[in-house]
């Protein structure tokens, strides 16, 4: 099982007050909050959090099948620059994040060694992207891949009726798009 | 405030953060905030943290869990409001 989230911070700056009364106590545990105010960009850390929390939510839609909002239920930390660590439900899912002044995006599975396919474009072309890769992958036309949701909004991809690839995770935000899969 | 009303209260808090207007124009009890409404998962505190402010009423992180749906978000002002 896989997760990502890209964040546009642009929109992100534009949408939400992180400062808000509130924002940071219903979405940060006590730990997380802490390392906010003692960040030296409090911006930047507040929604590289918010992107592994998402990306971490993903697996847990894939294995729950439930939704909810419940963010106080992840807790993460970076463990160095790029990775971090989500915990939830007595799990631990290993992140790699990447940064830069227009976006962050966190791909978060189960292990750490996993090989991880990842890509960022335009949230308009994104899905096209994904099925190209697919196709480079199995051999597959991309015009003959289907992509079915759960009733969770969990992707997965066919051909004429056979699973093609379901461990795949697909995020939108702003002007970007963004999918990972487990290559298998 | 009865059912009707605080569905108007509601939908003027959510107006801000939605995306797709046509879902909002034709909103009921049934419409999903994300689903639906298309607001982003980092606005969905914006709207409970909206709706403690009008009702004044505090949503605990249970009730906040489950607010992903007008229905919902009704029945736990409703609940919040009698207490």
């Amino acid at each position: 099982m896989i997760g990502n989230d890209v964040i546009d911070l642009k929109l992100a700056e534009k949408e939400s007050d992180w400062t808000r009364r509130g924002f940071l106590k219903k979405q940060f545990t006590k730990k997380e909050q802490k390392s906010i105010y003692e960040s030296k960009d409090p911006f930047t850390l507040v929604w590289a959090l918010w992107s592994l929390k998402e990306a971490a939510y993903k697996i847990w839609v894939q294995q729950s099948k439930k939704r909810a909002f419940n963010p106080l239920n992840f807790e993460c930390k970076f463990t160095s620059e790029d990775q971090g660590i989500v915990c939830f439900e007595s799990q631990k899912v290993h992140t790699n994040t990447h940064f830069n002044e227009f976006f962050i995006h966190t791909v978060a599975c189960f292990d750490k060694e996993a090989e991880v396919y990842s890509e960022i474009g335009s949230p308009q072309t994104i899905d096209q992207r994904l099925k190209k890769q697919i196709e480079s992958k199995t051999g597959v036309p991309a015009s003959e891949i289907e992509q079915r949701k759960s009733e969770f909004g969990v992707p997965s991809y066919y051909h004429q009726g056979s699973l093609l690839v379901s461990a795949c995770s697909m995020s939108h935000h702003g002007n970007y798009g963004a999918f990972c899969f487990l290559e298998e | 405030m009865n059912r009707e009303a605080l569905i108007t209260t509601l939908k003027k808090i959510v107006k801000p953060y939605i995306q797709d207007e046509e879902a909002f124009a034709n909103l009921t009890e049934d419409t999903d905030f994300i689903n639906d409404l298309k607001i982003n998962s980092a606005n969905l505190v914006d709207v409970v943290l909206d709706v403690e402010d009008e009702f004044d009423i505090e949503i605990d992180n249970d009730s906040m869990e489950q607010m992903l749906s007008v229905k919902v978000a009704l029945d736990i002002i409703e609940s919040k409001l009698s207490q």
